[in-house]
């Protein structure tokens, strides 16, 4: 007897419907829900999950390490009472002899798509009182949260393109074939962006390469040079301001600091910036003749820049471009849609000092925003934290700096990583504990909410029964508090923590409830969107409830200045220096990923360096050599793939390898590819300013031969 | 399953996929010699696939080269298995030998005159113009104006193409430089591609037939056989080719077009000449149902003799024994069962040797898991005793992947001054002084 | 839209592994396999995922608007031959 549930997937934005078929408790097949009343298709990655529930490697039972961190692991099966006693009294200890901010968390990119380990992952930061948080934000996208902050008054005003209805789409960064869109969450489906073609609009991407997005029915890839985004957008603005001025007649009444603004960007024009970006300046007119001409336009950043040493400014600029064109607020624009709820925190900036220095954080601490990443090795060395609890993340490979982080989590009194596999971060830990994946747990789309072209909230069930002690990490972390005598967000009562009661405080604010959303179809409540206009009236949060256009921030803590010197360097490096860039491919998502044979066979069970044959031939390599890639970070030797989509002068290689330590990956071990991380700066200069962000991208290498082994 | 050793006979396809699958289940310690008679890897993709096929070749940069450069894969190449080493030999040192040593002969005609200089097996030329070391001594004269082949196959319609593309296209190839002097002094204006059947029954694949058509300059023509009034009957992909077929050739004709003619219901009869090659003669058919009700050709009595001075028999391909291994002549394979030699206890066979001469490049991939799904049952699970491996056994004049690496390096090196994809050194001496040239230090090249 | 094999494949079957929807055919354990042509895609069950673009070794797989011209109307061959009975009656 086959039961058919709806669901949905819970990797990426979109949150696609998808369909599961039941038989006997278990999950027969997972399939696109094609009749979902928003729609949108489920890609591979989502269906292929079920490779990742089914495992052989998942973890079913808490591990608790034998060995030293410093041995080649030896774990041992631990009971969960005797886990959760024994962490909760380390962490105590800790905490009385070191205070609260010895104990530091990190947090994963899956934590964004489950609900009921955000609440309570906030809920146990804010009892803590630790300020010490981490996350792989920093590693992608808290420049777009932070600029928000700057430019609007809070984290969460973040507006999105109206891709259903703009004239002109300028696509930074961003690769939305493969990406399925980054804070932005819209149905799944390639048409969105070639309808705009199609009704007489126009798309533009921005990237270092033609990406799989950009084809004849969508629009054409300007190939930049990375990480000079900054300087693209200024000299747009400043062209803008000398073809028709900055025209928003919403200026005169939410604009502040717009001569200072303009003051800026008139240091980057079209002809300066050209050499340095890569693009001739009568290409960059155009674009802002292109902008000014349409009858709406939206201008979308995304990883790509975020990742490229200046992201913080460049989510700035971009927000500027749709401001002073009238596109704020508008049909076809950008606008912050209607979500679940409709909540702007108004955080302060405070200083955490710490013995490796003073450090600018939330107040209060406010998730996804946390630490700079490069600096959590310095701040374990130093004495700083001495426990690190890793909700569903690998830091030992995502951030960068691999030889170090090991180093430091060597050190730790106590790793904990909660998660669905014993990874190369939980190689090194004290405990491993086996987390629910999100086809046995019940949820709802939360992290979306504010960010759907398409406003609507879905509930899901658990789909399949919990294998082995596999647990929510609501409940690990209510557990986990009880033995350290705090109050868990809610008790447990009889051992069990139900997701439902959580999820219904969420829901709440829609008068809604889990039981209200099981007899809905499809589980599905769609909500009536906002006008566009509304976002002047929502999101404007600063006490004057104007749009800083020049935000002090940026002065004081030297952004401004930092990006006039990295232009002066930039024009001064030599022409035939590389740059390398992350590639992302469709194979590869998160470390859950890395152990899915069918992502991992052929040739995605390496990544290589891709590079264009010009540049290959002006260095004498071809297609299939082994390749020594350096940096005064690190190196790492690939094999080198001919791709003539990237511009001369670019690199290109995917994160998400490296786990050749991670004996718990069996897959991922044995197809280990390399570690991009490892030729990332890591430190104290190594993340910019407000946004905390790592420099992932757009990094300075070398690529010599290495003779066949 | 831990411990195993696995030689594996021939680079080609097959034995690629084979490695490929081996790699994924053969436990994480497999070790695998591949062994490959040539100093060059990769089999039919580099001496069989045609050289204005590019797309095809990317097999091998973007799947085998990937095992090959597995640190679990040795590559031995100019080892030849049988000779160099015996099959018992081999087979004493490995916990099991898998051959894929494709089909090294073709179908003969069986006709008179056969053996007169002029006409050749498709296979030699197409090994000629693709640079494989034992066929660059082959002289073939392409001065007379009409050029006929014999089957209607892909190898055929290859040719046929080869023949009639125009140079500065073939110049941007990796096909031999030789080949191309050849080609531009060819005088050939008209290929005959004869089949026995009509054109319901011909052996060429669309993708094959559609390519005829973006040859520039040239002309499609049919004789001996009108079209079928009516497709009926016919699966889909005949129904295709005789659509395609009819397309082709109601193009209007150019007179200073070269011509490709498919000549069907025609048998060849005799090779005509006394020195050389002058002419075919060819015998009419008329198709007619067995028993089975399959049609068969039935010669009508009529003939005539084409004018030429160029043949290639095209009929297909063919195995052939291997020292030490039982061999079925009739089939023209080793005798096995799902791939496990019959007769023999840790050896098995792979591709063309295994199943026949049928298929293309990826049918080798599942005729591959199966024999090795095979090779894995038949060794069950646990560790497996260690063996001496086959060191002691080898020459020393075998190339490995760094020996590899530097023909290869040095063929694409050539091939980027031409923009050409490689420039194939096709001499064996001159293969062999390449790879055993001291290793090159790491060069700085940022 | 859909994803579309074209003249180059060699049905290697890696495109198979990866589609999620099981909408490439013939697979190595169906009829017929091991004398197909090439491989197609049914484009009423492709999903546009594009994963098997990439896997393909012979890069055979295309967008069905990216489609270089010879092989344009591979499209309507990869349609037909999951109608191939009612096409040929």
């Amino acid at each position: 007897m086959t039961e058919r549930r709806y669901s949905f997937c819970r990797i990426c934005e979109p949150h696609c419907p998808l369909v599961a078929e039941i038989e006997g408790g278990q999950i027969a097949a997972l399939l696109p829900d094609h009749d979902h009343p928003v729609g949108g298709t489920a890609c591979h990655k989502g269906l292929t999950f079920l490779d990742v529930h089914r495992d052989p490697d998942r973890v079913d039972w808490p591990l608790r390490r034998t060995n030293a961190k410093t041995e080649p692991a030896r774990f041992e099966r631990a009971d969960w009472t005797m886990s959760i006693a024994d962490i909760g009294a380390r962490l105590t200890a800790i905490r009385n002899e070191h205070g609260p901010n010895a104990i530091a968390t990190y947090v994963g990119n899956p934590a964004a798509f489950n609900t009921t380990l955000g609440m309570s992952l906030a809920h146990l930061l804010g009892t803590l009182d630790t300020r010490m948080t981490f996350s792989a934000s920093t590693q992608d996208c808290t420049n777009k949260g932070t600029g928000a902050w700057a430019v609007y008054g809070s984290y969460g005003s973040q507006p999105i393109p109206d891709i259903y209805n703009t004239h002109y789409l300028l696509c930074l960064g961003a690769n939305p074939r493969v990406s399925h869109w980054t804070l932005v969450a819209t149905p799944s489906d390639p048409d969105i962006l070639r309808q705009i073609k199609r009704r007489g609009g126009k798309v533009l991407f921005v990237n270092p390469r033609k990406i799989e997005t950009s084809t004849e029915e969508t629009g054409e890839t300007l190939r930049i040079i990375p990480g000079t985004d900054v300087y693209f957008l200024a000299a747009l603005l400043n062209e803008i301001d000398s073809r028709t001025g900055f025209a928003n007649p919403m200026i005169e009444q939410f604009g502040k600091n717009l001569d200072a603004l303009r003051e800026f960007v008139s240091r980057y024009p079209a002809e300066r910036v050209a050499p340095v970006v890569g693009v001739n300046a009568d290409a960059i007119r155009q674009v802002a003749a292109d902008i000014i001409a349409a009858p709406s336009a939206a201008v979308y950043i995304s990883i790509g820049v975020n990742q490229s040493r200046q992201g913080q400014l460049c989510y700035w600029l971009a927000e500027m471009i749709n401001f002073v064109t009238g596109n704020l607020g508008k049909r076809g624009g950008t606008s912050k849609p209607a979500g679940l709820f409709d909540k702007y925190n108004i955080q302060s900036l405070a200083n955490l000092d710490t013995s490796i220095g003073s450090f600018d954080i939330f107040d209060p601490p406010l998730f996804p925003a946390s630490l700079p990443a490069t600096i959590l090795p310095e701040l374990i060395e130093a004495g700083d934290i001495k426990a690190l609890l890793v909700f569903s993340g690998n830091p030992l490979l995502t951030v960068g700096g691999e030889d170090k982080l090991r180093a430091a989590f060597e050190k730790l009194d106590l790793l904990v990583t909660l998660d669905l596999f014993r990874n190369a971060t939980g190689e090194l830990a004290d405990y491993v504990l086996p987390t629910t994946d999100w086809l046995e747990r019940e949820d709802i789309i939360s992290f979306s909410s504010g960010m759907q072209t398409i406003p609507y909230v879905q509930y899901t069930e658990a789909l399949a029964k919990r294998s082995g002690e596999r647990r929510t990490e609501a409940w690990i972390i209510a557990h986990m508090m009880q033995a350290m005598d705090l109050p868990p967000l809610i008790e447990p009562a009889d051992g069990e923590v139900p997701q439902d009661m959580l999820l219904d405080r969420i829901l709440a604010g829609r008068g809604l409830s889990a039981e209200q959303m099981k007899a809905l179809p499809h589980q599905t409540m769609r909500f009536d969107n906002v006008p566009p206009e509304s976002f002047y009236e929502r999101c404007l949060h600063h006490p004057d409830g104007k749009i800083d256009c020049y935000p002090d921030i940026f002065v004081r803590t030297g952004l401004i200045k930092r990006c006039d010197d990295i232009f002066t360097g930039l024009a001064a490096e030599a022409p035939d220096s590389l740059k390398l860039v992350t590639l992302r491919t469709p194979y590869m998502h998160n470390s859950w990923m890395a152990n899915v044979e069918r992502l991992r066979s052929g040739k995605h069970a390496i990544n290589p360096l891709h590079m264009c044959e010009a540049d290959a031939a002006s260095r004498g390599l071809h297609n299939g050599d082994l390749v020594r890639v350096h940096n005064e970070n690190g190196e790492v030797v690939t094999r080198l793939e001919i791709n003539n989509e990237l511009r001369t002068g670019v690199v290109a290689m995917s994160h998400g390898y490296g786990h050749a330590t991670a004996t718990g990956l069996r897959t991922g071990s044995a197809k280990p590819g390399v570690n991009y991380n490892r030729l990332v700066p890591t430190g104290l200069d190594a993340f910019e300013p407000v946004s905390n962000m790592s420099w992932m991208s757009g990094l300075p290498v070398a690529v010599e031969r290495c003779t066949t082994p | 399953m831990t411990g195993l050793r696995i030689a594996v006979v021939g680079a080609g396809p097959a034995g690629m996929y084979a490695i490929g699958y081996l790699l994924d289940h053969g436990g994480p310690d497999v070790v695998i010699d591949l062994y490959e008679r040539l100093a060059t890897p990769w089999g039919l993709v580099r001496s069989g696939v045609a050289p204005d096929h590019p797309e095809k070749k990317l097999v091998a940069d973007r799947l085998f080269d990937f095992s090959l450069h597995d640190s679990r894969v040795r590559f031995l190449g100019n080892v030849e298995i049988g000779t160099d080493i015996s099959h018992a030999d081999l087979s004493a040192s490995y916990h099991a030998v898998i051959y894929a040593v494709g089909a090294g002969d073709d179908l003969k005609m069986n006709i008179p005159g056969e053996d007169l200089p002029g006409c050749f097996a498709a296979r030699s030329f197409v090994a000629f113009y693709n640079g494989h070391p034992d066929y660059q001594h082959l002289d073939f004269d392409l001065s007379s104006e009409r050029a006929v082949i014999v089957g209607n196959g892909n190898v055929a319609l290859d040719i046929a193409r080869i023949l009639c593309t125009p140079i500065e296209e073939l110049a941007r190839t990796d096909i031999t430089d030789r080949a191309l002097e050849k080609l531009a002094a060819s005088a050939i204006r008209e290929v005959v591609v004869l089949g026995r059947r009509g054109p319901a029954e011909a052996a060429y694949n669309n993708p094959e037939l559609e390519e005829l058509g973006h040859i520039p300059g040239v002309d499609i023509a049919v004789g001996g056989a009108a079209m079928p009034d009516s497709t009926k009957g016919c699966s889909w992909e005949t129904k295709r080719k005789l659509e395609m077929l009819a397309h082709l050739a109601a193009r209007p004709a150019n007179p200073a077009n070269k011509r490709i003619l498919f000549r069907f219901l025609a048998s060849p009869l005799e090779v005509v000449g006394t020195d050389s090659v002058n002419g075919l003669k060819i015998g009419e058919n008329a198709l007619q149902a067995d028993a089975s009700g399959a049609l068969r050709p039935l010669p009508t009595g009529r003939d005539e003799i084409i004018g030429t001075g160029l043949i290639f028999r095209a009929i297909g391909y063919r195995g052939t024994p291997f020292p030490g291994l039982p061999f079925d002549d009739r089939s023209g394979t080793i005798p096995n069962d799902a791939g496990r030699v019959l007769g023999e206890t840790n050896t098995y066979v792979t591709g063309w040797i295994k199943r026949g001469c049928r298929g293309i490049i990826g049918t080798n991939r599942r005729c591959a898991q199966q024999t090795v799904d095979r090779l894995l049952a038949d060794l069950g699970t646990g560790s497996l005793p260690p063996l001496p491996g086959a060191a002691a056994l080898l020459p020393g004049k075998r190339i490995d992947l760094a020996g590899w690496k530097r023909i290869d390096r040095h063929e694409r090196d050539m091939g980027r001054r031409q923009n050409r994809p490689r420039v194939k050194i096709v001499d064996r001496e001159a293969q062999l002084g390449l790879a055993m040239s001291e290793p090159a230090t790491v060069e700085a090249c940022t | 839209m859909t994803f579309v094999i074209a003249a180059p494949c060699v049905a290697d079957y890696s495109c198979v592994d990866i589609c999620p929807v099981n909408c490439i055919g013939p697979g190595p354990e169906e009829q017929g396999f091991d004398d197909a042509e090439q491989l197609y895609i049914d484009p009423v069950k492709c999903v546009d995922c594009g994963a098997c673009v990439d896997a393909c070794p012979v890069l055979a797989i295309y967008e069905e608007a990216s489609l270089p011209d010879r092989w344009k109307h591979y499209a309507k061959v990869n349609r037909d031959y999951f109608h191939r009975d009612s096409v040929t009656a």
